[in-house]
């Protein structure tokens, strides 16, 4: 199956994190075209297509959202909460992937509009594994919905 | 034994008898101080309120027997109107109050400074372990072939401890969060119970050929199965993991009635505990032997002390160098306690 044309969105402000994870896509096979942002006002700015990412050929909207919690400025907490009230956009799927495992965490995550909660692992070979997942829940067994810009 | 509440009753209300026949403030001022007595006695809140209205009521059927209903009148309408006696009563508890409060604030002030320290830990401490590993890792991966068998070795261990630092910081967590979780005592059976522990374990107990006997008699106790479950957990790990060499792990598993306790014993023919160690193995991250030997994070037992004290038991051992080690548990019978209180 051709998953290719499907971007994920990789919110994550921790440089070392990013490289783990472009490795751990490669590793797990997950194709599809991987854009990183590391803060949640780029993320809300990319998502609406605001300058510098007006051009959807280049910075196409993603069919899945990876969301660090934990984030400078605005929280992905505050990230969803806009998502969810954004018409078309909202429906976007996405995972939170975070290091913390505090329940207050979780259950906040969930209240305001999270679709999975992963917990990033220490080794290294079971983020492969989650990845691995991943790609197969999200790309092969899921049904996505339509996520169009609002404007 | 006088009951020293009704004392107090008593000479309250004389206190306020007094002022009602002309005491002046001194009555009031012994009343307000036979309050604050009260209040430090420990005397509650509505307590406190009955009493007020006992002593109130009192001096009314007094002041109208001795006094007649135009004089009672006036007393009861001194003191609903005024309510300085009951202000000045009440200034003892609302003291009192404020001091819980404050307690209480600062309890809350150490328990969510607790809750931001496990968050740092949990989230921030992680964070670089998880680089540390996951970039050792991708040196072996994807460089096996430039490093030679030292180097590899190098990269190897820096896997290694990291991983075992995630463990610990793990652990320290779940110690952490143990003196924090509502504890929730029932009724459990303790022979369901180490069943299903056993079944929990069976890979682990499989692994190190371990015999394991279980000579429980149909008992009830009162406790918190996860926490339950977690500490025979890590009894029964340790009972199997410090044998000597070749040896052959073999447990026992008995249980025995004392009074309002059944003593839960965990008997194992491993290498034994030097008397005055003994007290120290609780110790968190206390470790008596090198982690290569027997691996672990030093803090099994210590999560076993930690949580029989929670849940209002207690736990020993007795133990001798090469005659094994016999931990026990005390925990409370459920058919001869009342119900936990809430």
């Amino acid at each position: 199956m051709n998953q290719s044309r499907d971007t994920i969105l990789l919110v994550e402000d921790e440089p070392n994190d990013v490289l783990l994870m472009q490795r751990a896509f490669q590793k797990a096979k997950l194709f599809n075209p991987l854009q990183v942002v590391g803060e949640g006002e780029v993320a809300v700015s990319y998502l609406s297509g605001e300058s510098p990412y007006g051009d959807r050929g280049r910075y196409p909207l993603p069919a899945l959202m990876l969301l660090d919690l934990k984030l400078p400025g605005m929280s992905g907490f505050e990230v969803l909460l806009w998502l969810r009230q954004q018409p078309g956009l909202k429906r976007l799927p996405v995972v939170v992937l975070t290091s913390s495992k505090e329940n207050t965490d979780i259950n906040r995550a969930y209240e305001v509009g999270a679709n999975s909660y992963l917990v990033k692992p220490v080794a290294f070979d079971d983020l492969v594994s989650i990845m691995e997942r991943l790609n197969h829940y999200w790309f092969v067994l899921n049904e996505r919905p339509e996520v169009t810009p609002w404007f | 034994m006088k009951n020293p509440s009704d004392e107090l009753v008593r000479q309250y209300t004389a206190a306020l008898q007094e002022y009602v026949g002309g005491g002046g403030e001194a009555a009031l001022s012994y009343a307000y101080e036979l309050g604050r007595r009260a209040v430090a006695e420990g005397l509650g809140v509505l307590d406190m309120v009955s009493f007020y209205h006992e002593a109130l009521a009192k001096v009314f059927e007094n002041t109208l027997k001795a006094e007649g209903t135009a004089q009672a009148l006036k007393a009861k309408e001194f003191f609903t109107e005024s309510l300085t006696p009951f202000e000045m009563v009440h200034r003892g508890f609302r003291e009192a109050n404020a001091k819980l409060h404050e307690s209480n604030e600062a309890l809350q002030q150490t328990n969510s400074e607790l809750e931001a320290f496990s968050y740092t830990v949990s989230h921030d401490l992680r964070a670089p372990l998880r680089h540390i590993q996951g970039f050792a890792q991708a040196l072996l991966d994807d460089y096996s072939q430039q490093l030679d068998p030292v180097a590899k070795d190098y990269a190897y261990r820096i896997v290694t401890a990291a991983g075992r630092m995630d463990s610990l910081i793990q652990d320290l967590l779940d110690y952490g969060r143990l003196g924090r979780v509502y504890i929730r005592l029932r009724p459990l059976s303790l022979l369901s119970m180490v069943g299903d522990v056993l079944t929990q374990m069976d890979d682990e107990l499989r692994r190190q050929d371990s015999r394991v006997t279980v000579e429980i008699p149909p008992l009830e106790v009162l406790g918190d199965l996860i926490i339950l479950d977690r500490m025979l957990i890590n009894l029964l790990s340790n009972a199997v993991k410090f044998v000597p060499v070749g040896v052959r792990p073999e447990v026992r598993i008995s249980a025995e009635e004392s009074g309002i306790w059944v003593r839960l014993w965990v008997r194992d023919n491993g290498i034994g505990i030097p008397v005055e160690q003994q007290e120290s193995v609780f110790e968190v991250f206390r470790r008596l032997h090198d982690s290569k030997s027997y691996p672990g994070t030093g803090i099994g037992l210590a999560i076993v002390r930690k949580g029989i004290a929670r849940m209002g038991g207690r736990v020993g051992v007795e133990s001798a160098p090469g005659k094994g080690s016999a931990f026990w548990l005390d925990l409370r019978r459920a058919e001869a306690s009342d119900e936990p209180k809430s």
